[in-house]
């Protein structure tokens, strides 16, 4: 085969069978790879009703075509599973080389099955496929982890591995490789941590066949000059995703303190232009990425001292403005840490920022403090709060539940900024109607960057310049960027080249790797089925239009001070044309018709 | 007025922010203004007649694009941001 393998690993952890299958070609052309394929394999294989943390969910680890091959910032990986956080669909992308390890090693995807009776990880170098203890390795954090692991292995082995947090069963636990990159949304480090499956060590010596050689080359090269020739793209290169603090703060949509307000007056304190001068210690990128938006970063302040990589813009948005804190350093531990305990740098300061908000309204008892001072604006309790959280100790282990199932322990819910109890990102959904309807209605809970409308709505990204605060046309645009999205995922790209590409550059080069003819509208249908066959798994689990909403506080609550005081969201306004442009009932179920035009119905 | 710098912006004027004394009618007459004064940023204000698109320009936290564009006038409390077209994430 082309751009894919033609191999599927299965490991069954429970009897320890090891099974390699072929790819279903005509999954893999409807599909395409990873977030696709890998949604399409758990839905076909796994009732929508089986238990997140039970052995019977699945975890499946899947590059996509371009993966491992030149196209552009196209390196990436997919992970999915029932989330134990929504109980719904659970899809975390992650970048770094553990995709195109996978690739090389002669796999188009991993799938994880059952549960090991002790700790487990897998080696896999090509063809040689083993299950070994990591007794040794169980409690260990993600650097030490991934050093072991190399070192039994091999010193180029790419590491993805849980910390302690995925070992514990935190409900929003990542999992790790390169340490530093992050499958981080929905748990699947605690589904990996269920099946006491510590580490998963690829090595691969072999390589990605191409259809067309010459064609292939000619649509990279291409594709490269137009990301190269994009202001986005090129300020991902010079600042990281932080750059995004002050434009957020200057139109008043940066959420601050768990949503109470959209403006922070110290936030160019926490935003990328400082990052760039105070903790960056050089700039990093992915497999064949062209853009290399990561940062290196060391704190040297002693209290916070430490290195690794980020906080990405959600992070010190999350340690930052909505715990209203403005210490960088501090910022950078909390995000340091996440990545060392294996946490998703969203889920864990959202959740903190509605402990704190708790606890400063009253509603938290003042015994349920663990001995801390919950206040907003402390260096020193995020980072303590981050670090018993991953550890799961005192009221990390509560925390550990993620924000709704904290609150609604003490019975308030409503402080929890969750939609499908997946904690909201950065962006005020008052301030801005596009992302707030991506929020409600995204398939694995509160998301930004499955539809990231503020390409449009706020950063005038490829000169589209839409007012945020209207809904006219919201819906179609949220869908447009769903869809696409989901053919990005799918295919192995990082959304980042979207600021660039387009559906045609990504087409021609598929259709150049693989052999099949896609044509621009092939793949963003693509990306539409995807999007639909998840929300079929939605529906079946349990979820339905009722969980596609947003926070009393995002609908009722009007941001309070700054450039976009007194606005609230109009989600429930922009539902019934998402639904109608989506060609679903007024319930939000798909049309026999409009599955039947996918090819997810017969 | 008080007119403000980020990003990639923030080194072609050596500065975070600085408040500007007279009121100017317009957005195009204080950008011009502006290049006036900081030589290396004049570039990166105007495409011909248009203003760039490799920059956002909010006015009270409201862009431009959504006011009358280069012709939105100011009144002497305005706050007016200058944002290079950069970043997402």
């Amino acid at each position: 085969m082309n751009g894919w393998i033609g191999t599927v690993l299965r490991i069954d952890l429970t009897t320890g069978k090891i099974t390699k299958e072929p790819l279903v070609k005509d999954d893999a052309v409807l599909f395409l790879g990873a977030r696709g394929l890998a949604t399409k394999m758990f839905t076909d294989e796994v009732p929508a009703s089986v238990e997140p943390l039970s052995p019977e969910n699945k975890l499946i680890f899947a590059p996509g075509p371009f993966t491992g091959t030149l196209a552009p910032s196209a390196g990436r990986y997919h992970v999915v599973a029932k989330s134990p956080l929504t109980n719904g669909i659970a899809g975390a992308n992650s970048g770094g080389v553990f995709g195109a390890a996978v690739k090389y090693a002669g796999y188009d995807a991993l799938v994880l099955e059952g549960k090991a009776e002790k700790p487990v990880y897998l080696w896999i170098k090509d063809g040689h496929v083993e299950i070994r203890d990591a007794s040794h390795l169980w409690g260990k954090w993600v650097p030490d982890t991934t050093d072991l692991v190399r070192s039994e292995t091999d010193d180029d082995a790419s590491v993805a591995c849980i910390g302690p947090a995925g070992e514990k069963l935190v409900l929003f636990a990542s999992i790790q490789n390169e340490m530093h990159r992050a499958a981080g949304r929905g748990g699947v480090g605690a589904v990996m941590g269920s099946k006491n499956l510590k580490a998963i060590a690829v090595r691969g010596t072999g390589g990605v066949r191409v259809a067309d050689v010459k064609a292939l080359e000619a649509a990279v090269w291409a594709a490269r000059a137009k990301v190269a020739a994009h202001p986005v793209a090129q300020g991902l290169n010079r600042h990281g995703t932080d750059i995004l603090v002050n434009i957020l703060n200057e139109t008043g949509c940066l959420p601050t303190r768990n949503y109470q307000d959209g403006h922070f007056p110290t936030a160019d304190k926490v935003g990328g232009e400082s990052l760039t001068a105070k903790v960056l210690t050089r700039k990093k990128g992915c497999f064949a990425c062209v853009i290399s938006c990561g940062r290196v970063t060391r704190v040297n302040e002693p209290k916070f001292a430490g290195e690794g990589e980020g906080p990405e813009y959600e992070a010190a948005w999350g340690y930052g403005p909505d715990c209203g804190v403005d210490n960088l350093d501090a910022v950078t531990k909390a995000n340091h840490l996440c990545n060392e305990l294996g946490l998703d740098s969203i889920s864990a300061p959202v959740t903190i920022a509605c402990a704190i908000d708790m606890a400063e309204s009253g509603v938290l008892p003042a015994n349920e403090f663990d001995g801390l001072d919950l206040r907003w604006g402390s260096g020193e309790l995020i980072v303590e709060l981050t670090r018993r959280t991953g550890l799961r100790q005192g009221i990390g282990d509560k925390l550990a539940l993620g924000s709704y199932r904290f609150a609604e322990m003490y019975g308030h819910p409503e402080y929890s900024m969750t939609a499908k109890k997946q904690e909201i990102p950065a962006y005020d959904a008052r301030g801005i109607q596009g992302i707030g309807l991506e929020y409600a209605t995204c398939n694995r809970g509160g998301c930004h960057v499955k539809g990231y409308t503020i390409a449009a709505e706020v950063l005038a990204a490829n000169n589209v310049r839409l007012d945020p605060r209207e809904i006219k046309g919201k819906p179609g645009l949220v869908k447009a960027f769903q869809d696409m999205t989901a053919a990005v995922d799918a295919s192995g790209g990082c959304i980042f080249g979207t600021f660039g590409m387009v559906a045609d550059d990504y087409a021609a080069m598929l259709s150049a790797l693989t052999g099949v003819p896609y044509s621009p509208a092939d793949y963003v249908k693509a990306g539409e089925r995807i999007w639909n066959l998840e929300r079929l798994f939605n529906l079946k689990a349990g979820l339905s239009a009722k969980d596609d909403t947003l926070p009393e506080r995002m609908l009722k609550s009007p941001i309070k001070t700054g450039p976009s005081k007194g606005l609230v969201s109009r989600v429930p306004e922009m539902l019934p044309e998402y639904y109608s442009v989506r060609g679903w009932d007024d319930k939000g179920v798909p049309s026999l018709e409009k599955l039947l035009e996918l090819q997810l119905a017969s | 007025m008080t007119v403000k710098y980020f990003g990639d912006i923030r080194p072609l004027t050596g500065v975070k922010e600085e408040v500007w004394p007279a009121s100017h009618g317009d957005v195009r007459s204080l950008l011009n203004a502006l290049g006036e004064k900081h030589h290396a940023l004049r570039t990166r204000l105007f495409e011909g007649n248009q203003l760039s698109s490799t920059i956002i320009i909010l006015v009270n936290g409201r862009s431009v694009d959504f006011l009358e564009g280069a012709e939105t006038p100011l009144e002497p409390d305005d706050i007016v941001d200058v944002f290079p077209v950069e970043g997402g994430g």
